[in-house]
């Protein structure tokens, strides 16, 4: 039975990648790459200074892994709880003649399996990485495969206690919108800081390696510190040390106690919780509106627009929480191209060319409100069946995509607005950069999501849950602004190797910028206009 | 009598496969006008095209003289749909989805609150209005959606299987609200599987069989079909199905297409 019950669960996630058509998996694929890319270059990049003071790569080894052990566990808390506490799933066996110890074992070991792959490909590269950079035997990479096989058990075992208050703090969070929002915000912002701390760390490493912010960090204090630090993160120091031949029977010991009793705990506890949930009814809250009927169908679309994007939990966390973040990510990273551009090779080129700052600058700014308002792509295939009831409704197909439009576009722009206006107010842009990054965008921002919905109305996807249109909007949300990037390249190059005077460059670039823009925002609203009717009308469910 | 729904010669194909091969029918004002037919014969298909779900080939559809192809939101304006799975925004309250969708038809917002009372306390779903449709069951989804169509109260009332998933209670109170219909001059034309109640309430019936029109059969005039529908029902299928097995295709003794018993 249990062999079984495993067979269905590893089909349900070979559907997943299955039904993402090829442009999504080669799409996670380099997005997969580029993070570890950044994640060894990252400890690579710090541990060979450890290595060239003398002390302290060990420890930091220790905290990184120990790091990335912890944010295991935390996609792993999630996937836990979605394999564990789904709904559908507990429906559909609970009628069945199954053992709940079946169900709870075969979902152990699908976890299980998913974490020993996931871990392999993100934490052991850091072993081979250590390896290298401290010159380690061959048995040293063996060895530590162990970690990979072992380390599961410690994350599972804890991560099975962590999803029952997940699954607590996301019921409460379902019936209440606004914390929703506000927690959204809250962690994108907490993203953003680190995400910031790290560029910067990074800008530095690639820039001046010597720079007072690293010899700072590097002295003796922080290395003591880290040390310290290190002896409490069990098991993985445990783990390490025992890899590395240190106080051998003792770190094996506690590494197994560590191990097993935290497997053991959880694996009791969650299956307590389990029976619990199986047997619990649905939450009945109620939602008082006091609001009046509409006597403007439009306006009463734009009303369920707005509904159903506060309500929606994957809006919300993936899109609204995003959009307000947004401006405080364009910052950090406008902050890091202008240093950037300020010291080494890059100074001098942005002193020969001045201007290309503010090109940089725009094409950043163009190019992420561009991705991150990519959500146009979905707006019809969201909608699912209920299109059935749309194309029933006695308003125009186009009104109703135009309805469908608005609530995003509203959105995108203020997003944008409060973006040029931190990063004018902080002084990393300046004024004319603002005003024509605010505008270029905007007219980019409508012609994207106007090519997106026109895409997902052509070819909508309403059955799978993962929705491949979304990875495809955001792709071709690169392509306005990279064409921009790529015509403004040629220019400066033209400039640089021609040695033009260089005083009206940024004038020159904003001006093709602009003309290009508003030829793709006239394309988009005649295409939509000549297509939106023809599109819908076909749309069979 | 008036015409309400004049289905002309329609024809509509997934691809190679011909679905509707050129069904025709009038409906009169005030009737209750029953469209039966096994799964996968053409009944939810032809539904569709009515309502403007799905384009056809050919042929044309009238629904109060307008052409849902040519004057489509005149006509959608002319009837209320209910799908034969219940459809509605999960996101919203029953309360909200039943306000947006009088919203569109603009219904007054006086009329509004008398209406939704009415038929909310009808089918007993008036405590349960401001709970999320996401916690509602079949039923309960299946009660907003029959309600959101009646509440502006539209001149025709198309319902497709609308008795799946309703209690004997609700589907009475459905019996009471068609009658009511009836009385008023309107037109309800439904799909369903259910022989018993198509025959307490239609008017007329059409039995489809391979999208075409097999019987049209006239219930009210000739109370010896309302009799023996049932039998008539499985007479069409069962001789389909020897027929299969002599291996004809299209053509058979009581497949008289169109054949008006009134």
């Amino acid at each position: 039975m249990v062999f079984t019950l495993l067979k269905k669960e590893f089909n349900a996630n070979k559907n997943i990648i299955n039904r993402q058509n090829i442009w999504m998996n080669i799409f996670s694929l380099v997005i997969s790459l580029i993070l570890m890319a950044l994640e060894i270059t990252l400890f690579v990049g710090v541990t060979s200074r450890f290595v060239f003071y003398g002390d302290g790569a060990e420890a930091f080894f220790i905290i990184f892994v120990y790091g990335l052990t912890i944010l295991e566990l935390i996609l792993c808390t999630r996937k836990i709880s979605k394999s564990l506490y789904d709904k559908n799933d507990n429906i559909i066996m609970l009628v069945r003649p199954i053992r709940s110890s079946s169900i709870i074992l075969s979902k152990l070991i699908n976890i299980y399996i998913r974490e020993v792959i996931s871990v392999f490909f993100i934490i052991y590269p850091i072993f081979i990485s250590y390896g290298i950079c401290s010159n380690l035997a061959l048995s040293f990479y063996f060895i530590s495969l162990l970690y990979i096989v072992l380390i599961p058990l410690f994350i599972i075992g804890v991560g099975l206690v962590l999803s029952i208050f997940y699954y607590y703090i996301s019921s409460f969070l379902a019936n209440h919108n606004f914390l929703q929002i506000i927690l959204g915000i809250a962690f994108f912002i907490v993203i953003c800081y680190f995400y910031g701390i790290v560029l910067n760390f990074v800008t530095s490493l690639v820039t001046s390696g010597d720079s007072n912010e690293l010899i700072n960090f590097f002295n003796t204090e922080n290395i003591n510190a880290m040390k310290n630090a290190s002896i409490y993160l069990g098991p993985t120091n445990y783990m390490i040390n025992a890899f590395l031949n240190i106080d051998l029977g003792q770190n094996i010991l506690y590494s197994a106690l560590i191990l097993i009793l935290s497997f053991i705990f959880g694996v009791l506890i969650a299956s307590a919780f389990y029976l619990l949930i199986r047997r619990s009814s649905f939450s009945k809250t109620r939602y008082y509106s006091s609001n009046k009927v509409i006597n403007s169908p439009f306006n009463a679309l734009i009303k369920k627009e707005i509904n159903l994007f506060f309500r929606d939990t994957n809006y919300i966390l993936n899109y609204i929480a995003l959009l307000v973040a947004g401006p405080y990510l364009i910052y950090i990273i406008i902050v890091a191209i202008n240093n950037l551009f300020t010291v080494g090779n890059m100074g001098a080129f942005a002193s020969l060319l001045p201007g290309i700052v503010g090109i940089f600058d725009i094409f950043i700014i163009v190019l992420f409100t561009g991705v991150i308002n990519s959500s146009a792509s979905t707006l019809i295939s969201n909608e699912k069946m209920m299109i059935r009831i749309n194309k029933v409704l006695p308003i125009s197909y186009f009104k109703q995509v135009l309805a469908k439009l608005c609530v995003p576009f509203f959105m995108s722009t203020l997003s944008l607005l409060i973006t040029c206006l931190v990063l004018y107010f902080s002084k990393a842009i300046d004024l004319e950069s603002f005003l024509i990054s605010f505008f270029i965008s905007l007219f980019l921002i409508l012609s994207n999501s106007i090519f997106s919905i026109y895409r997902d109305l052509k070819k909508p996807n309403f059955k799978d849950s993962i929705n491949n249109n979304l990875v495809s909007g955001i792709l071709w949300s690169l392509i306005f602004p990279f064409i921009l990037f790529f015509i403004n390249l040629i220019i400066i190059f033209i400039y640089y190797f021609n040695q033009i005077d260089s005083s009206y460059l940024f004038n020159l670039c904003v001006i093709i910028d602009s003309i290009i823009v508003f030829f793709i925002f006239v394309g988009s609203i005649l295409h939509i206009k000549r297509k939106a009717n023809t599109y819908y009308q076909k749309i069979e469910v | 009598m008036d015409e309400i729904i004049k289905i002309n010669n329609l024809y509509k194909s997934y691809g190679e496969k011909e679905v509707i091969k050129g069904i025709s029918l009038d409906i009169y004002q005030g009737e209750v006008f029953g469209f039966i037919g096994k799964n996968g014969v053409g009944k939810s298909t032809t539904i569709d095209c009515m309502v403007g779900i799905k384009p056809f080939n050919s042929g044309e559809i009238y629904l109060d003289g307008f052409s849902i192809k040519k004057d489509a939101i005149k006509a959608k304006k002319t009837f209320g749909y209910v799908n034969s799975e219940p459809l509605c925004y999960e996101t919203m309250t029953g309360r909200e989805y039943i306000r947006f969708i009088a919203s569109i038809y603009k219904v007054r917002e006086k009329d509004f609150e008398k209406r939704l009372y009415e038929l909310a306390t009808e089918f007993d779903i008036l405590n349960d209005l401001d709970r999320l449709i996401s916690q509602y069951s079949h039923g309960m989804k299946q009660k907003i959606s029959l309600i959101s169509s009646l509440i502006y109260n539209p001149k025709i009332l198309i319902l497709d299987e609308p008795t799946v998933g309703l209690d004997v209670m609700v589907s009475q109170s459905l019996f009471k609200i068609i009658e009511e219909y009836r009385k008023n001059g309107k037109t309800v034309f439904v799909t369903s599987h259910n022989i018993d109640f198509v025959k307490r309430i239609c008017d007329r019936v059409a039995i489809i069989n391979n999208g075409k029109v097999i019987y049209l059969l006239d219930l009210k005039n000739k109370p010896q079909y309302r009799e023996h529908l049932e039998e008539i029902f499985l007479s069409v299928y069962s001789s389909d199905m020897k027929e299969e097995k002599v291996g004809k295709t299209q053509t058979h003794t009581i497949n008289v297409e169109n054949k008006d018993y009134r």
